[in-house]
């Protein structure tokens, strides 16, 4: 068993871990996060593996976020704070600037607008997002393109507002 | 055929449909000028939010020795990784591991390795701020500073009050971390671990209890962190990164960019319901000759996290020259860093703890 979830870890951990990181902003939140998806993996081992460890870190952030919510400020001012801890010059301001714009949008996208997004930029495929999201097959194009539309249209919407602001 | 979807022209775009299906729609764009422009125009948002979530991930950091650029997320996770191997090993195959430790016993396994402590005494020697804490934690706050996120302060404006005259290096007792590089105008955290670097024989690999190294004086449970001195060695015990991951639950926190020179940890203490949250684990880093830096880690429990709350960090500086900062982590983990340096070189490293 142990072996198969060894496998499981190489195979999807850094997708996981970067579906995580990207659905969170937090690097520690997303390496505990998909932590806790293997350890979960190890006490029932899925059936089918993709899905279900998916399935799993995305309910997990789930209850991160509302456990965030209710812990208000602090873990917005963590969020703040990024990742990194390299020097900030103008290149790396300006792209931290634009993904704290892109995680605006992504987060102001419904909920299962933004995990389809998110599994297909796993490279899931249309069967994959169904199973772990629970879906139809038949909706999730039509899921996907109302997804990438609006986060596109939010995306340019917050940076049209920040450079009439500035 | 009439006017395509949105789903599926989504779906052609992304592969989904068949060959007949492709065939069919292939057909009708030719005459269809709506369709094509539609087509096209999704393809542009397929494109654009496809990039705008790769903009999401973390940035590659150039590698100081000239290597070729690693993600971020995938060294910081490199470590853990191992870890977590190992932690499936030895949960498969001390499956009555759990259970003994639940009960606050150590298989004798666990401790084949381990330096045997020559003293270690029932009730550790607390000094005035250790006594104070955990549950008087809120007077130690009106000496300490609290903030509300880990410290982003310059080098420049946090350098530390060094003395005129360092004193000696003494074997017991961490030394300033930040010497006169530290003092220089400008200097980024980076350049804080460049100065921090261990030798270059110092190997991850060779993370183990080292004989005879000093080891910090007993720090039990919500002790940890509290203490603001570095006192003589007892208490700790010497152990492998391994087993230190295995006892914190399968994860550890290391300083980015730092090797550690050894690892220690308390031994094991019966704790109600959750053996983790009994466990101390020190990760040690190697400063100037017989110097050091102590990164302490204890996951706690969520009923019983000393009035704290993610992001919340404490930090104290003492007479001494010996500084601590202390915070609790997205995780629930207490970590706190201890070294004879300044309180805002602390801070600077507690930034790279991952």
């Amino acid at each position: 068993m142990s072996q198969r979830i060894t496998q499981l870890y190489h195979e999807y951990h850094a997708s996981l871990v970067r579906m995580l990181y990207r659905r969170t902003g937090d690097a520690d939140r997303a390496e505990d996060l998909a932590h806790e998806v293997f350890a979960r993996a190890l006490a029932a081992p899925p059936e089918n593996p993709r899905p279900w460890l998916f399935a799993v870190a995305l309910n997990l952030v789930r209850d991160d976020g509302r456990r965030a919510v209710r812990q208000g400020r602090r873990l917005e001012l963590l969020r703040a704070e990024g990742p990194s801890s390299s020097p900030a010059p103008d290149q790396e301001l300006e792209r931290v600037e634009q993904a704290a714009t892109v995680r605006e949008a992504l987060d102001s996208l419904a909920p299962r607008d933004r995990e389809v997004l998110l599994l297909k930029a796993e490279g899931f495929n249309y069967d994959e997002i169904a199973a772990t999201l629970g879906l139809a097959k038949g909706a999730i194009g039509t899921t996907l393109a109302r997804a990438r539309r609006r986060l596109v249209e939010a995306y340019h919407a917050r940076e049209k507002r920040k450079h009439a602001a500035s | 055929m009439p006017h395509l979807e949105e789903g599926q022209i989504h779906a052609l775009l992304d592969g989904e449909l068949d060959s007949a299906e492709v065939r069919e729609i292939d057909q009708h764009l030719a005459t269809c000028e709506e369709c094509a422009r539609r087509v096209e125009e999704a393809r542009g948002f397929l494109g654009e939010s496809d990039q705008l979530i790769t903009m999401l991930d973390l940035p590659v950091r150039e590698s100081r020795t000239g290597a070729a650029p690693v993600p971020l997320v995938r060294r910081l996770s490199l470590y853990r990784r191992l870890a977590w191997a190992a932690s499936i090993i030895l949960a498969a195959g001390l499956g009555y591991y759990g259970a003994i430790q639940r009960r606050g016993q150590p298989p004798a396994s666990a401790l084949e390795d381990q330096t045997p402590v020559a003293s270690v005494p029932a009730t550790p020697p607390l000094d005035r701020e250790s006594t104070a804490a955990p549950v008087a934690a809120s007077e130690d706050r009106s000496r300490q500073e609290v903030q509300a996120k880990p410290p982003k302060s310059s080098l420049k404006e946090s350098r530390p009050a060094q003395p005129a005259e360092p004193a000696p290096a003494r074997r017991d007792e961490p030394a300033p971390i930040v010497t006169d590089t530290l003092g220089r105008a400008n200097e980024t955290s980076m350049d804080a671990r460049k100065t921090l670097a261990p030798p270059p024989a110092a190997r991850a690999g060779a993370v183990t209890g080292a004989v005879g190294a000093p080891a910090p004086a007993p720090v039990t449970g919500q002790e940890m962190g509290l203490r603001g001195k570095l006192n003589k060695d007892e208490g700790f015990q010497s152990t492998t990164m391994e087993e230190a991951v295995r006892r914190l639950s399968g994860t550890i926190r290391l300083i980015d960019g730092l090797q550690p020179s050894r690892v220690l940890t308390n031994p094991p203490v019966a704790a109600e319901g959750d053996a983790a949250a009994g466990t101390v684990v020190r990760v040690v880093y190697p400063d100037e000759p017989g110097r050091e830096i102590w990164l302490d880690q204890q996951r706690l429990a969520a009923t019983n996290r000393l009035g704290m709350l993610p992001g919340d960090t404490l930090a104290s500086q003492g007479a001494d020259g010996v500084a601590t900062v202390r915070w609790l982590d997205p995780a629930g983990f207490l970590l706190t860093l201890t070294g004879h340096v300044g309180v805002d070189s602390l801070k600077v490293l507690a930034r790279n703890v991952r």
